[in-house]
């Protein structure tokens, strides 16, 4: 089992541990949100401080969880032969940028909920312009190793030579 | 001009189905034998599978539903839709040069064939298909419903036919979906599709410059507006809470690389080489219709809050009304034509792989061979499907009355369940084995169903999906690791070595 692999089953069971754990809190009210007072087929979040406080370090840990499975899924192509280490690294290097993102919009959103005054960024409060345009941005870093590193890691000279030798073998065996 | 909107936006719907119609006739010709219907013969070009895979990976869902649970719901949603640039990262990097390979090796149609390749197993192949087919069902509803809606409010508001029932309006536009679907199968399918994405990206910049316009203040009035509602709704997590909006995360950042709509196009290009264009021209199009996805449910959530506007009679109607209230007319019309798109192009992305489930991939599992006459066949299997999804959406709507996006979910769920075990870790773990495969669909099969049938649900609004695909995904590498290692035919152990 590669240590991809190795880290994706750990990630997996981190999700399964921290789901548990939450499925073992009593619901406080509201906890998914209530019928809105006055407009029908609209809802509200509520007390949002009292259903977070419930839930908020096991909740961190289901989103860690969530994001690390991600990454070292992408990990178990990319982690091989002498290229595979300097894209581990940058897999490694997005992930702790997406921590960060993850981490700074959990603290910004408690922090408004407990009445810190948010800026606005490009049209929306702090924690949830994070949310908005930080976590596509993370995702986009992704694309950029594929594009930028497509003949390093993804499709090499070795796995084109390697895949025309299958070709011309199978078109020699028919 | 104003006086002009019905007309023009009519006219725009009517010209893009004419449209369609066209391309299905120019498509037919075009269309010889079974793997020009269901695969293209893996002949298209970059540009035309970057926007096919664009523009079928996001539908009525997102245009209609999406508009629908923001405006319900507030920021919740945003972790359905961002996280997926995660989800292209994952099909890309793992699956898009393999099944591209493989499909070029084995002569593969669907992705069934693919999973029965890789664990030499017609069980396997068997079991794919009909989840899929069962997942088409369900999505295929939610599309042929978000088509019906959306032409409804469109027609309701002419005198001429402003008494039109949901079930003429989900005929009509079903009627072009199956024309074109039948008459030119992927081929058709898949230029609708680049006609689709460009419309689509065109609409979305458009209407996202509208929709940040409505208000004095921008997107900042409109955010300060739900705000003093409800904070919760302008917030990262929504109304949903932190812990239901992450289990979408997981789900739909893994799923959307379970697609099989979207996996099937992985087959179709040319060069492997042209997945380095497929992949940010992918990206680039749903950023911009997330967009959309966002500013329309939230500018009519503000403007409801704010009563500047009454009530919608129900959360779906967010993006017609907005349309019909905000834009120009002109713009309406080509944005008219781009929900249209958006929901067709996924609606025949579906009925293609559940008609290869039909007549290829189930009669291959069970008795060994295809159907006889497959193209012909494939032609019967997508009128008949498309019946039933018909019935279904009606059904679904008449008498549960959830929301669109919420049954296009399940199917979402099921696939991203069943598929990303299998296809996405398997075609990249040689450990994986045959059990493991079949232990993995049984159950994301088995988890999704109870909960619909039962009707279950889990704490804290957690998605069903979510939980089904976790499971799955654990079981199959766990039931990989205390099963016997396989060998691997020999042509699928060196694409995976490669």
């Amino acid at each position: 089992m590669s240590n991809a692999m190795k880290l994706l089953l750990i990630n997996l069971l981190i999700v399964l541990g921290a789901t548990v754990w939450i499925a073992l809190i009593p619901e406080p009210t509201g906890a998914a949100g209530m019928a809105h007072k006055s407009i029908a087929g609209m809802r509200k979040g509520g007390d949002g401080l009292a259903r977070l406080s419930a839930i908020f370090v096991p909740a961190l840990l289901l989103q860690y969880g969530t994001l690390s499975a991600i990454l070292s899924l992408i990990l178990v192509p990319l982690w091989r032969g002498p290229q595979g280490k300097s894209a581990a690294a940058f897999i490694h290097a997005v992930s702790a940028l997406s921590v960060v993102v993850w981490l700074a919009i959990m603290f910004t959103y408690k922090g408004t909920l407990e009445g810190d005054d948010m800026p606005y960024l490009l049209g929306f409060p702090l924690p949830s312009a994070l949310t908005v345009y930080a976590v596509w941005g993370v995702g986009l870093l992704l694309s950029f190793l594929y594009v930028f590193g497509f003949e390093k890691y993804v499709y090499t000279k070795e796995d084109r030579e390697g895949f025309e030798a299958l070709l011309k073998d199978q078109a020699r065996d028919t | 001009m104003e006086e002009l909107r019905q007309p023009i936006i009519l006219g725009s719907v009517a010209f893009y189905m004419v449209l369609c119609i066209g391309i299905g006739l120019w498509a037919m010709r075009k269309t010889k034998s079974a793997g020009d219907f269901f695969v293209a013969g893996r002949s298209l070009g970059p540009i035309v599978v970057g926007l096919a895979v664009f523009s079928s990976s996001l539908s009525g869902f997102g245009f209609v539903g999406g508009p629908g649970l923001v405006y319900a719901t507030g920021l919740s949603s945003l972790w359905m839709s961002t996280v997926t640039a995660f989800g292209f990262a994952i099909g890309f990097f793992l699956i898009a040069k393999r099944i591209r390979m493989i499909a070029e090796v084995r002569d593969t149609l669907s992705l069934p064939d693919i999973v029965a390749a890789r664990y030499n197993s017609e069980l396997a192949r068997g079991l794919t298909g009909v989840t899929i087919l069962l997942g088409v069902m369900g999505y295929m509803a939610t599309q042929i419903l978000a088509m019906a809606m959306v032409l409804k409010a469109l027609l309701s508001a002419t005198p001429m036919f402003a008494d039109i029932s949901l079930v003429t309006c989900a005929v009509i536009s079903t009627s072009v979906l199956i024309f074109y679907s039948v008459t030119g199968g992927i081929i058709a399918s898949v230029y609708t599709d680049l006609v689709q994405g460009s419309i689509m990206i065109v609409a979305g910049v458009l209407v996202v410059i509208t929709a940040a316009t409505v208000l004095d203040g921008g997107m900042t009035e409109v955010s300060q507006i739900i705000f003093a509602d409800d904070p919760e709704a302008i917030m990262p997590f929504g109304t949903v809470g932190a812990v239901g909006v992450l289990s979408w995360f997981f789900l739909f950042g893994f799923g959307l690389a379970g697609q099989p709509h979207i996996i099937t196009k992985m087959m179709m290009n040319r060069r492997i080489e042209d997945n380095k264009i497929i992949l940010p021209m992918s990206m680039l199009g749903y950023a911009v219709a997330v967009l959309l996805w966002v500013s329309v449910g939230l500018v009519m959530r503000a403007v409801v809050v704010g009563d500047m506007l009454t009530p919608l009679e129900a959360a779906d109607q967010a993006a017609p009304v907005f349309l019909s209230q905000y834009a120009h007319p002109l713009l309406a019309g080509i944005v008219f034509a781009g929900l249209f798109a958006a929901i067709m192009s996924t609606a025949d992305a579906f009925l293609n792989i559940g008609a290869a489930a039909v007549v290829h991939d189930i009669p291959k599992a069970v008795r060994g061979m295809a159907m006889k006459a497959e193209l012909a066949s494939a032609r019967w299997a997508t009128v008949i499907i498309s019946l039933i999804a018909t019935g279904f959406a009606l059904y679904a709507h008449y008498g549960s009355g959830q929301l669109v996006a919420l049954l296009g979910a399940f199917g979402w769920g099921t696939f991203a369940a069943a598929i990303v075990p299998v296809v996405v870790i398997g075609l990249n773990w040689k450990r994986a084995t045959r059990p493991a495969a079949i232990t993995a669909i049984v159950f994301s099969l088995l988890i999704n169903l109870a909960f619909q049938i039962f009707g279950w649900s889990l704490p804290y609004a957690m998605h069903p999906g979510f939980l089904a695909l976790l499971v799955s995904m654990i079981l199959f590498i766990l039931v990989s690791l205390v099963t016997p290692e396989e060998e691997i035919t020999k042509d699928i152990n060196r694409i995976m070595e490669l």
